[in-house]
């Protein structure tokens, strides 16, 4: 068996010897474009000199992320303090999209399990379903939620007229919004991967942990989880790191209370008020902090594959 | 106890799916310490019956009882018997150790009493250095011990096996099939195994259930089986026959007597249920004998010449172009007809059984 895997290998290699670097070309070329470039660019804005019409002005400064983490009051003359304003827009969107994701994997997980054990063609249907509001653009989507929960909007209507509740309840302008239009944006991301593992799941595992006598909620905690887990942190992590940079949610259905990551870089870069080497530095902060969970959660992966 | 108890007494069992009848109305008494297979073709419903014990299927109709406890309607979680799956099952997240452990920790048993239990088992079935090992750090033969070990381990009353080693290769299924009822002996506890494969059925078992379309053909030991089938589908089945148009003139005490198609006279053991009119008589390959064309009772040329390494197969076409297919060892001695060669053919009655369809 191995030695039959060498060989084609081999075989592999001679055909297409010298020819390796080449092939590889067109995803460096795509890699390079979109992804080192344009982050390459933030990186050195976030450490030039802003010019006040929005823009730069090319001369080394760390007066970026000098903003971001200490004050040095108006005139910049005092000592230096801990600036707490944007650490806490970074702890509210973490708190923010941590809470759309809990919400995303308690929705998601039941729906990916109902859809995975559908039989072949009610399965398409589901899955169909699922995706048809993501054909509609992002920004409608948010504003119909908005006019959906807001206090003179149809739920609320609706609820007044079945004499659930007699005033409105007031969603628009909360956290809760915004953690509400977070979930419905970022669902499927949730869904799809926890789907793919699930439909790979072996029902007879289950069957094994029934006739060695564990309950449903054993073989779920036990079996079914720590199986499916592969998808469940895909999930987690495509919902969670598009959260935690979001300014559409925020912006429409939050207001200024609720004011988060996506929204401080956003500003930035729009109009004539903006800083372009804080919002780069900004960037580059939140983006580190997203690199260090998904190298967290490589290791972990890697190291149960080794194990 | 004693061979007398019954471990499961399947009585009149009938499953449902729908409108399609997977099993019609069963009834065996599989006994204690007692290695029970059954048999049967692809979707006969072999494995369902092998479900409905381990609780994996409800029953329509009738009652399961273990050892004299109607069991039919417990949750697979609650029921005393453990499941050997047909791909092993085993929980890929977990080592060795921990999937021999997880029935016994389900059933209470605290972590020492629990990991001594663990390396009884894994030694029992030769697997002690692998104990650290995931499920696909093993080879097949490997898995499947671990699957037999998980399934021993909580000292089940029954063990159920449903086809576990037909993703073996064959060398390794031949010493599974020892290993398996070494430890069938050594552990006492009652095995019903499942399995499509006559040859396994064989050589493992005490006692057979044929199974076919759902409903019970034959229930006995593997000689019984073989020796005595109790219908065609038992017959052609188990080994190969060669099956025989005649007509029964007189049924009595068992014996019937036939005409065959030489117009010979012949008197042989009837299975059950024989009838006077058209029959078929079976003769295993094995039991037919071929002479001079004179003193026979069928005749035939021979038309073709099957070589099978230690043994040959000839196909004799009788008058009526009935195939007669004839085993012989095959040695220097043995006297092999060609092709087109005239022959007779001879049989004891012992070695005949006339069948019901």
């Amino acid at each position: 068996m191995a030695g039959a895997l060498t060989t084609s290998k081999a075989s592999n290699n001679s055909t297409y010897a010298g020819l390796g670097n080449l092939l590889m070309l067109p995803s460096w070329l795509v890699i390079g474009f979109f992804l080192v470039l344009p982050v390459g660019m933030m990186l050195i804005y976030s450490f030039l000199t802003k010019e006040f019409r929005g823009g730069i002005i090319w001369e080394f400064s760390l007066a970026a992320y000098d903003q971001f983490f200490f004050d040095r009051g108006l005139f910049g003359d005092d000592p230096a303090r801990i600036e707490w304003t944007y650490i806490k827009i970074f702890w509210r969107s973490i708190w923010q999209a941590g809470v759309a994701t809990f919400f995303c994997l308690l929705i998601g997980f039941p729906t990916a399990w109902f859809i995975a054990t559908r039989t072949g063609n009610s399965r398409s249907i589901w899955l169909f379903l699922i995706t048809i509001p993501y054909w509609v653009n992002l920004l409608i989507r948010t504003i119909s939620m908005k006019f959906l929960i807001r206090d003179t909007g149809p739920l609320n209507e609706f609820l007044i007229s079945t004499g659930i509740i007699s005033d409105p309840i007031h969603i628009i302008n909360t956290n809760f919004a915004v953690q509400l239009g977070l979930f419905y944006s970022y669902l499927p991301f949730m869904v799809l991967p926890i789907y793919a593992s699930v439909e790979r799941y072996n029902f007879a595992l289950s069957e094994a942990a029934a006739d060695l006598y564990a309950s449903r909620i054993t073989t779920l905690r036990q079996i079914i989880l720590p199986t499916v887990k592969p998808g469940i942190i895909a999930g987690c992590i495509l919902v969670f790191v598009p959260s935690l940079g979001a300014f559409l949610a925020p912006d429409l259905l939050g207001g200024a209370k609720t004011f988060m990551i996506g929204s401080l870089i956003e500003e930035q870069f729009k109009g004539n008020a903006g800083n372009w080497p804080f919002g780069a530095a900004v960037s580059m902060i939140l983006l580190s902090m997203v690199l260090i969970v998904l190298t967290y959660y490589a290791r972990q992966q890697s190291k149960s594959g080794e194990r | 106890m004693h061979m007398t108890d019954v471990a499961v007494d399947i009585s009149n069992v009938t499953k449902m799916y729908g409108s399609f009848t997977a099993l019609k109305d069963v009834s065996l008494a599989i006994q204690d310490n007692e290695f029970f297979t059954l048999l049967g073709p692809s979707g006969c419903g072999k494995t369902t019956l092998l479900r409905t014990i381990a609780g994996f299927e409800d029953i329509t109709k009738g009652a399961i009882r273990l050892y004299g406890d109607n069991i039919a309607d417990l949750p697979p979680n609650k029921r005393p018997v453990n499941t050997v799956f047909q791909q092993y099952a085993l929980f890929p997240h977990m080592n060795v150790t921990d999937n021999v452990k997880f029935g016994l920790l389900r059933l209470g048993q605290d972590d020492a009493t629990a990991s001594a239990r663990v390396g009884e088992v894994l030694e029992l079935v030769q697997l002690t250095q692998f104990a650290d090992r995931l499920p696909s750090q093993l080879s097949g033969g490997q898995q499947q011990r671990v699957a037999l070990a998980r399934a021993l381990a909580p000292n089940p009353k029954v063990l159920l096996l449903d086809e576990p080693l037909s993703a073996l290769d064959l060398k390794l299924r031949q010493a599974v099939r020892l290993e398996l009822q070494q430890i069938q002996h050594e552990t006492g506890i009652t095995f019903i195994f499942v399995t499509h494969d006559q040859e396994e059925a064989l050589t493992m078992s005490d006692r057979i259930a044929v199974i076919a379309d759902g409903r019970l053909q034959q229930v006995g030991s593997a000689r019984e089986i073989y020796e005595a089938p109790s219908n065609k589908f038992v017959a052609d089945f188990i080994g190969e026959t060669n099956l025989i148009d005649v007509t029964v003139i007189d049924v009595s005490n068992g014996n019937a007597t036939c005409t065959l198609p030489s117009g010979a006279t012949f008197t042989c053991p009837a299975a059950d249920g024989a009838q006077k009119g058209a029959g078929h008589l079976s003769v295993r390959p094995e039991r037919v004998a071929m002479t001079k064309p004179a003193k026979s009772l069928l005749q035939g040329k021979a038309s073709r010449q099957i070589y099978l390494g230690t043994d040959m197969h000839v196909e004799v076409t009788l008058d009526d172009q009935e195939v007669v297919t004839v085993r012989v060892q095959n040695s220097e001695t043995t006297h092999i007809p060609s092709i087109g060669e005239t022959v007779g053919l001879n049989f004891e009655a012992g070695a005949a059984r006339l069948l019901v369809d």
